[in-house]
């Protein structure tokens, strides 16, 4: 089911294999919280653990407002299992979308989800919301998250050097810029329907 | 980083080839020349990770961004391969 995008109502879409929607604090489960204090999954974003409580996920699901930012679960079809979740910062003055992605249930890593969810909402980055470019930003090395931009398309648009300390105190890291166009993404569609 | 394919050493095809199959749970001997990113249906996230972390420990040193990005292929890590090699090579003749 979708839902069709109202700015600030809750939104809900659907790809082959997941269900996307709007997270609300009853979705702030210990399975979400634990994923904001898992050192393995925060390190792939820059950051330790965070020792988040259940009222400072809550916070931070409610800033969230379904028109400038979008914090979407990742729910399997068929189970009904939340995985991960996608966030989209729309600019609607720039038309530039910055996006990211945790798939915080590890037994999903390398199963595709990235591409199948971040392919489906840069449809409605570009259609729905009419956005002009998306991007990413990578913080560090992160090899999985390089690879998924690289294999969607996207543009390497540059590396900023030492950008930014490392959240462990080590070698000041890098901040990887990825980026997609409408006319790339168009282009890409056109291939993909061939 | 890709360079001329034709200029990289045999040694760094075959390091190459070796770490991408081990990578991808794979046989060297299934890895053609030519293959990509968008061709092994293997190669996914996880083992892009392993890729790129057993690529640092053959080389005994952090990639650079420029090589990170470059790699789409086994061309592309047998080109990072056979530049650091070189590069070793160089300094060790430097007086």
């Amino acid at each position: 089911m979708t839902v069709a995008w109202q700015p600030g109502k809750p939104f809900e879409t659907e790809t082959e294999r997941f269900r996307l929607r709007s997270l609300v604090p009853a979705d702030v489960s210990e399975t979400y919280i634990s994923w904001w204090n898992d050192p393995e999954i925060q390190a792939g974003l820059n950051f330790p653990a965070r020792g988040w409580d259940r009222e400072r996920a809550i916070q931070h699901v409610i800033r969230f407002d379904n028109a400038k930012s979008f914090h979407l679960g990742i729910f399997c079809k068929d189970t009904g299992r939340m995985i991960g979740f996608f966030a989209a910062f729309p600019n609607q003055r720039t038309k530039v979308a910055k996006t990211n992605i945790v798939i915080g249930e590890k037994d999903y890593w390398g199963k595709r989800v990235v591409q199948e969810v971040r392919g489906h909402m840069l449809s409605f980055l570009f259609d729905e919301m009419g956005m002009e470019k998306v991007k990413g930003e990578i913080h560090g090395n992160n090899y999985a998250s390089i690879f998924n931009y690289k294999s969607m398309g996207f543009s390497s648009e540059g590396v900023l050097r030492s950008e930014m300390p490392h959240f462990g105190g080590g070698k000041r890291i890098d901040l990887y810029i990825f980026g997609m166009l409408r006319e790339q993404w168009q282009a890409s569609r056109r291939r993909d329907k061939k | 980083m890709s360079g001329d394919s034709a200029s990289v050493s045999n040694e760094a095809w075959e390091t190459a080839r070796r770490l991408l199959a081990s990578a991808l749970e794979m046989e060297p001997e299934e890895i053609a020349d030519d293959a990509g990113m968008d061709q092994l249906q293997n190669w996914d996230s996880l083992a892009h990770m392993r890729l790129m972390m057993a690529l640092e420990t053959e080389l005994g040193e952090p990639l650079s961004a420029e090589a990170i990005l470059s790699i789409d292929g086994l061309k592309d890590i047998a080109a990072v391969v056979h530049a650091t090699a070189a590069g070793a090579c160089s300094r060790d003749l430097t007086p």
